[in-house]
């Protein structure tokens, strides 16, 4: 089930893979019990001497002996510095790394800006040579748009579009370029505007980050919704039955995968739930509340009836006040969840998303949060909590949010397949929960202290409760846009 | 461990026989340990991460910490031998005085 993790964060520059950091901590226990040998050796080699041994007149084996004992000794020295040293470069490695990558990514990330931005300046001539097609192609898709069908249609055009490219959307070099491209579409913008180039670098994700990810997915969404698309709506919940994986929970979450478990997922499609809370009563302590919030449950980018849709992707990356949003806050102060409740927040794909924007919106007293290829790596996260983002290098949801931009974020990446046959009844098998399932179980097993110091923290919030009230919620959108 | 010594001042056979004895089941210990260190040192040998230029300088490394432990182990083995070897000696002759 492995590639091996990789993890990242924690404020250093380290990027450790876990089998790195065991193999530096074996090292580091190899010398250190190359000293107890080595000084348990002294402590023999002088009860013994060999001008004892002469006086005694002692066989010639004794003698050898005494020879074998200091000459082990100088091994198990040696064997200790060399572990040592072997141990501090490993380390060392891991940090050299980790400053590698990250110049790697800033240098990468600017070519693709000014790539963008050049892209965005020839634009219109690439228009005008292709308008006819473009016309016909946007034409089309309004269109099949407006009726049910049609969208239906679309949807199977463009699940088709990512089922034949499975292979190539499942490659990590494919992924990191999607992630630049996303990263660079306000360079792209402002290239399209033809802003100077020195006010789009000192603006942009290389520059101040005033405009970015969130800025350009605004435009689309601005841009979409004057064709009556990703146009957001009011929304409700209501309470369901709790199904599925640790439905009859007495106990707060443990570890990551218990996390990911309570995650409303498919087992729940017959209630539809989206939504899931954990309230925690801890003697002598207000109650605690753990958040499980599930992924997107429809491709439609208009009329859907559920906000757990595209037009909530595209919100939540804009980060405006996507619909799935604003149905988990209404599910949240339906359990008692106050501003002052201590939550920690889990969520999945879009889930993750918005679990990401809550736990940052400073509303919450946000104890923690974990997400599973959540598409937000853009929203600011503060360092007043912990937090486990877990990611697939083979994944390209999360690049659809564009590149992480917590240093202090504990972050666990994994290739999933690599060379390895897909699961071929996946559209996104990289996406897919049971390969984040094994991936949260590789975390909660790491060796990697960041990793166990993150989950220990966020467990922190819900020690000592003694008992778990389990609500349920599905979420469902208003007819008319605008609610 | 000390070395028991006679009245008169010179060292007994016997206390070294008993000395060396103890020594034996100490080097036994410490072998023990050094063999653990060493199975640690050789399964680190096997994992992927040992690739890469870098990595190779690592795993060239690795695998002389593991053999020098391999010829510690094999040194503590014959000290341990020879110990055994001299008791066995120094009891007979003690046995024939």
């Amino acid at each position: 089930m492995t590639g091996d993790l990789v993890i990242s964060g924690g404020g250093e520059l380290a990027v450790s893979t876990d089998a790195l950091a065991g193999a530096a901590q074996t090292l580091e226990n190899i010398a250190e019990q190359c000293r107890y040998a080595a000084n348990a050796l002294a402590a023999i080699d002088r009860g013994v001497s060999t001008t004892m041994l002469r006086q005694v007149d002692a066989p010639v084996s004794a003698v050898d002996a005494e020879a074998e004992i200091a000459s082990a000794l100088a091994l198990i020295v040696d064997a200790g510095g060399v572990a040592d040293g072997l141990a501090g470069a490993v380390r060392l490695s891991a940090t050299a790394y980790g400053v590698a990558d990250s110049v790697q990514q800033r240098i990468a990330q600017d070519l693709a800006a000014r790539f963008g931005y050049v892209a965005g300046m020839l634009t219109p001539m690439a228009i005008i040579t292709a308008l006819p097609a473009l016309l016909f192609a946007g034409q089309f898709a309004l269109v099949m748009s407006a009726f049910p069908g049609g969208r239906e249609a679309l949807g199977s055009l463009a699940t088709a579009f990512i089922t034949d490219h499975r292979r190539e959307l499942t490659d990590p070099a494919v992924v990191s370029l999607i992630r630049l491209a996303v990263m660079s579409t306000d360079d792209y913008i402002a290239g399209l505007l033809h802003l100077p180039p020195g006010a789009q670098e000192a603006l942009g994700d290389e520059g101040l980050g005033v405009v970015g990810v969130s800025t350009s997915a605004a435009f689309i969404v601005l841009a979409a919704s004057q064709f009556g698309a990703l146009q957001e709506t009011g929304v409700a919940v209501t309470r369901v039955p709790t199904i599925g994986r640790a439905a009859g929970a007495t106990k707060p979450p443990a570890d990551i995968l218990d996390r990911l478990d309570r995650i409303p997922g498919p087992e729940a499609s017959t209630t539809g739930a989206r939504v899931r809370i954990d309230r925690m009563t801890i003697p002598g302590k207000p109650d605690a509340f753990e958040v499980y919030i599930a992924g997107t449950s429809t491709w439609d980018v208009a009329n859907s009836t559920n906000p757990f849709d595209m037009t909530s992707n595209m919100h939540g990356v804009a980060e405006l006040d996507p619909g799935s949003r604003r149905a988990v806050e209404l599910a949240m102060a339906d359990a008692g969840i106050t501003p002052e409740s201590k939550v920690v927040f889990s969520g999945y794909s879009q889930g993750g998303l918005i679990a990401r924007a809550l736990a940052a919106s400073g509303d919450y007293a946000t104890a923690g949060l974990v997400t599973f290829g959540g598409p937000g790596g853009q929203i600011a996260l503060p360092n007043s909590f912990p937090s486990v983002i877990l990611e697939h290098t083979d994944d390209f949801v999360p690049a659809l949010g564009g590149s992480e931009s917590s240093t202090e974020a504990i972050r666990v990446r994994r290739e999933v397949y690599g060379d390895r046959a897909f699961d071929n009844e996946f559209v996104v098998p990289a996406h897919e929960r049971s390969n984040y399932r094994d991936t949260a179980m590789l975390a909660d097993s790491a060796q990697n202290e960041s990793v166990r110091d993150a989950i220990r923290r966020i467990n922190e919030a819900t020690d000592g409760a003694t008992g778990v009230t389990t609500t349920s919620y599905v979420a469902s959108r208003d007819a008319e846009p605008g609610g | 461990m000390t070395l028991a010594s006679t009245d008169s001042g010179s060292l007994d056979r016997d206390s070294v026989a008993q000395s060396l004895s103890a020594e034996r089941t100490a080097l036994a210990a410490v072998l023990a340990q050094v063999r653990a260190a060493r199975a640690e040192a050789h399964a680190l040998g096997s994992i992927p991460e040992w690739r890469g230029i870098a990595a190779l300088a690592f795993a060239s490394r690795s695998e002389y910490l593991d053999g020098v432990l391999v010829q510690a182990s094999d040194a503590l083995e014959r000290a341990i031998a020879g110990a055994g070897r001299a008791i066995g000696t120094l009891a007979t002759a003690s046995g024939e005085k």
